[in-house]
């Protein structure tokens, strides 16, 4: 058989391995003694799958495993305890107001499960800590409803974790400008708190009609 | 160190560290595959969350019998990473129309003299930049055997395709990313 160009690229990792049996190896040898793109080729190739697997892995962002653990267990957050004035300060970060669909899905779900009414939600009946509480005093609850109410917790754990992250970078845009009074911009912040409020009770209240269609 | 089915078990009795300590032992794996498949920080991420979210799930169904936990692992992984691409394809081919197909996260390395030795980390960039521009079947081959050190028998599981397959991906691969480093100016003359 005439060995060409291509049969040197089939067999170039056997070969590179040791792998060729003395046949193959003699006909590849005598190939790459002769033809130079197919040496360098190899000499390339040797030396890359060298260098891979020593190359530095990547760094982990940090607070990955923290959200990955957020995410599943909850276990990594069971530690804090939020208040709500927290969790609408962080209702302000253009990230969580993507997520406000979401929110006002499982909320729909938490008030399913707990007979709050979706209409007459109160902030008490958002923290986790009260949810739990109810839950406990629904002696009806069955296996598979505590099973979905255990899921949705974990969103509204993994919700607070943002909200948590969020509220934690300050955000140069809602800082008061440098001549400003005090006052002034609490004021903004109370503005900011009752808008954002209103938008979630209206996500609520739409949750709630998507129920009854 | 526990082994990893030691810890599932502890998992299933519902004890919390034995997760905490599977995600802290396995992030950094499932990161770097979602990395070095995506050549995306923030989309590496997202499916690394994605892919424990999976696990934590699914936990109940894996059995050491059918190989390694980190296999299983993988598995998941890969498959998470395969549908994503499949899904994020269009806006890919979108993007790369308007940056002429180089990945969105790094400028062109700058050019080196010959004698120049390049580091470790200035080789990863650019493996990562040339591994960005081969098809993702020899992509994930490469990666899986030479950056995460699976062996044949382990990635012929994860891909679920027959020796030959795999060995032959594996070759095409490195001939691939050799071919794009040497058209890249980085080759083992310059860093040796
Ligand atoms: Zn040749």
């Amino acid at each position: 058989m005439t060995w060409t160009c291509i049969h040197s690229e089939e067999r170039l990792a056997d070969y590179l391995e040791g792998q060729l049996e003395a046949g193959e190896r003699a006909l590849m040898e005598a190939h790459l003694a002769e033809c130079a793109a197919c040496r360098g080729l190899a000499a390339q190739v040797s030396w890359i799958s060298g260098r891979l697997p020593h190359l530095p892995p990547e760094v982990v962002p940090s607070g990955l495993v923290f959200r990955i653990l957020e995410a599943t267990s909850g276990t990594a957050g069971q530690k804090r305890a939020t208040s709500w004035k927290t969790v609408l300060a962080g209702l302000l970060s253009p990230r969580f107001a993507l997520g406000l669909g979401t929110v006002a899905a499982t909320l729909f779900i938490l008030s399913q499960a707990l007979d709050i009414n979706p209409r007459k939600i109160t902030m008490d009946d958002l923290n986790p800590v009260n949810l739990y509480r109810a839950a406990d005093q629904q002696a009806h609850l069955t296996y598979a409803r505590g099973l979905r109410f255990v899921n949705d917790l974990r969103v509204v754990y993994e919700i607070r974790s943002r909200l948590e992250e969020a509220s934690a970078t300050p955000v140069p845009e809602q800082q008061a400008p440098k001549n400003a009074p005090a006052p002034q911009s609490e004021q903004k912040l109370k503005n900011d708190l009752l808008r954002h409020g209103s938008s979630l009770t209206a996500a609520v209240t739409l949750a709630g009609l998507g129920g009854e269609l | 160190m526990e082994p990893d089915s030691q810890l599932v078990a502890h998992c299933l009795r519902g004890e919390a560290a034995a997760w905490e300590e599977l995600v802290r032992r396995h992030t950094r794996r499932v990161y770097n595959l979602a990395y070095r498949f995506t050549s995306n920080r923030q989309e590496a991420e997202d499916l690394s969350q994605e892919v424990f979210l999976r696990i934590y799930r699914t936990l109940a169904s894996y059995r050491a019998v059918h190989g390694e936990f980190t296999t299983w692992l993988t598995s998941v992984t890969r498959n998470l990473l395969i549908d994503h691409y499949r899904r994020t394809r269009r806006d890919r081919l979108t993007d790369s129309i308007d940056e002429e197909g180089s990945p969105a996260e790094h400028k062109a390395a700058p050019g080196r003299r010959p004698d120049e030795v390049a580091s470790a980390s200035e080789l990863s960039v650019q493996v990562q930049q040339a591994l960005g521009k081969i098809s993702p079947e020899l992509r994930e081959a490469v990666i899986l055997r030479d950056l995460q050190g699976l062996d044949y028998r382990e990635i012929q599981q994860v891909l679920s395709v027959p020796e030959g397959t795999v060995k032959s991906r594996i070759n095409r691969g490195r001939i691939e990313l050799a071919r794009l480093l040497t058209q890249m100016g980085v080759t083992g003359d310059s860093a040796s």
